[in-house]
């Protein structure tokens, strides 16, 4: 199936919907997987733009009914506007990983805070966040994201590995073993030369 | 019609006072959406005979239709009043309170109708439409299912079931949410939609829907592609069928 066809239904979803936040997202995971990083930005963010509007009318019409007194009804708008966040900081993640990826770090942490703005639990961007830190070699701060993110996300693979890169950085190598020999154990194609020193070093863990 | 009209409005000349020919009129007055002239006859036949429930009923119904609500309410109410086994007055207060955003009255109310009048398709029809709280599922799924127990070929209560069905979101026995879709029971009663309308482009997607999480996904295929013959613009079908072709990729 090529992606043409895919991207050609996207695009009369979008056409006849606007504010498509999903068709959006669905349309910049086609771009990024296609190494075309300006339209997948673009599509992001009008996917984040569906989004926050389409949270913000659930929220006008929640509080509404709320005010009336109509709390089945205004439970309903309240859970889609729950639903909304979510995925907006689905979207908002995702752009942060982009800008992450090409070093731009400064909107990398924009986006991951949004991100965290509008779902406070969005491991990814807490993820994000410790890349951030740990390119500015602060290690304490970048581990604090690493660690807040695996409370969320404990079976992330990379997380644990950025984790035990942190703890080496920050001379702990019972921590950084730990978190390395958790990461080879959920994806066994990690490997890394100088934590896997490291671990000879300490045969006992 | 005109010449109904035209005797009407003589035997009102000759008798001003006949609340009948007034009503009469009236209601043939809002056939032609003539709103204005009808409203001072209803007026009229209130006037004359104020112990009639069908003339308020009629009477709420045209400021209803000229967004008078407030008005409309009170004429409900007074109709009501002088008729309580009314069951169309419960059912048309219902939907205007749905309007109003004032459901839990308006659910009373349906209800009250389907008491009075226990084949009221259209008021358990609405009433199953009104009960979207998960805590509510076992109380719309009864309610579809009486409308469509009355009247078979009600296509909006299979839809509807259809919906409620597909997405299974209620409460269990100790009050947890879930989400416990009934797929069998959805495909059967989005068909039966199909059956009753082949055209309608939202139970085609809703069937591909189910369908496809059946992992019957060329069948889907078939029904996401008939919405989209039916409605191009169908943003969602377009959607789905995407995520479709994704997956197949």
């Amino acid at each position: 199936m090529s992606n043409s066809l895919i991207k050609s239904h996207l695009e009369s979803a979008i056409k006849s919907n606007s504010h498509f936040a999903q068709a959006y997202y669905e349309l910049a995971k086609i771009f990024l997987e296609e190494q075309n990083i300006k339209s997948a930005i673009r599509s992001l963010k009008n996917a984040i733009n569906s989004g926050l509007e389409k949270s913000l009318v659930s929220e006008k019409k929640g509080q509404s009914l709320l005010k009336q007194r109509q709390f089945p009804q205004a439970k309903r708008h309240m859970f889609k506007m729950g639903l909304s966040k979510y995925n907006t900081s689905i979207y908002f993640s995702e752009l942060a990983q982009i800008y992450l990826d090409s070093y731009d770090f400064e909107n990398a942490k924009t986006y991951a805070l949004h991100s965290l703005d509008e779902y406070a639990n969005q491991p990814t961007a807490m993820h994000i966040l410790g890349c951030i830190n740990a390119s500015n070699n602060k290690w304490k701060l970048s581990a604090e994201w690493f660690t807040k993110s695996l409370e969320l996300d404990f079976k992330n693979a990379t997380t644990h590995l950025s984790l035990a890169h942190v703890k080496q950085k920050q001379k702990k190598p019972k921590d950084a073993i730990h978190h390395y020999l958790i990461a080879k154990d959920l994806d066994q194609c990690i490997s890394s030369t100088s934590l896997d020193k490291l671990s000879k070093k300490h045969p006992e863990l | 019609m005109k010449n109904v009209q035209k005797h009407l409005e003589r035997a009102i000349e000759i008798n001003p006072e006949f609340a009948d020919a007034h009503f009469e009129l009236a209601l043939l007055l809002v056939d032609q959406e003539n709103f204005k002239k009808a409203r001072k006859h209803f007026e009229k036949t209130i006037e004359i005979n104020s112990d009639d429930a069908k003339s308020f009923f009629h009477f709420a119904l045209l400021l209803q239709a000229i967004s008078e609500f407030e008005l409309s309410r009170e004429n409900f109410l007074k109709a009501i009043d002088l008729d309580q086994n009314f069951a169309d007055a419960y059912y048309h207060i219902g939907l205007l309170l749905c309007d109003l955003e004032e459901f839990e009255e308006a659910k009373n109310n349906l209800e009250k109708a389907t008491d009075v009048d226990q084949n009221h398709t259209l008021a358990y029809y609405h009433l199953g439409k009104l009960l979207t709280d998960p805590e509510d599922f076992e109380q719309a799924q009864k309610n579809y299912l009486t409308a469509i127990d009355i009247d078979g070929k009600f296509r909006d209560a299979h839809y509807y079931l259809g919906k409620l069905l597909k997405n299974g979101i209620k409460n269990d026995k100790d009050g947890t949410l879930v989400e416990e879709p009934d797929y069998k029971g959805a495909k059967l009663h989005f068909q039966k939609t199909i059956d009753i309308t082949p055209d309608f482009d939202k139970a085609h997607y809703n069937l591909a829907l189910v369908l496809n999480a059946q992992n019957e996904s060329d069948n889907a295929k078939t029904h996401f592609e008939k919405a989209i013959e039916i409605n191009p613009e169908y943003a969602k079908a377009h959607y789905h069928l995407a995520l479709l072709l994704k997956t197949k990729k």
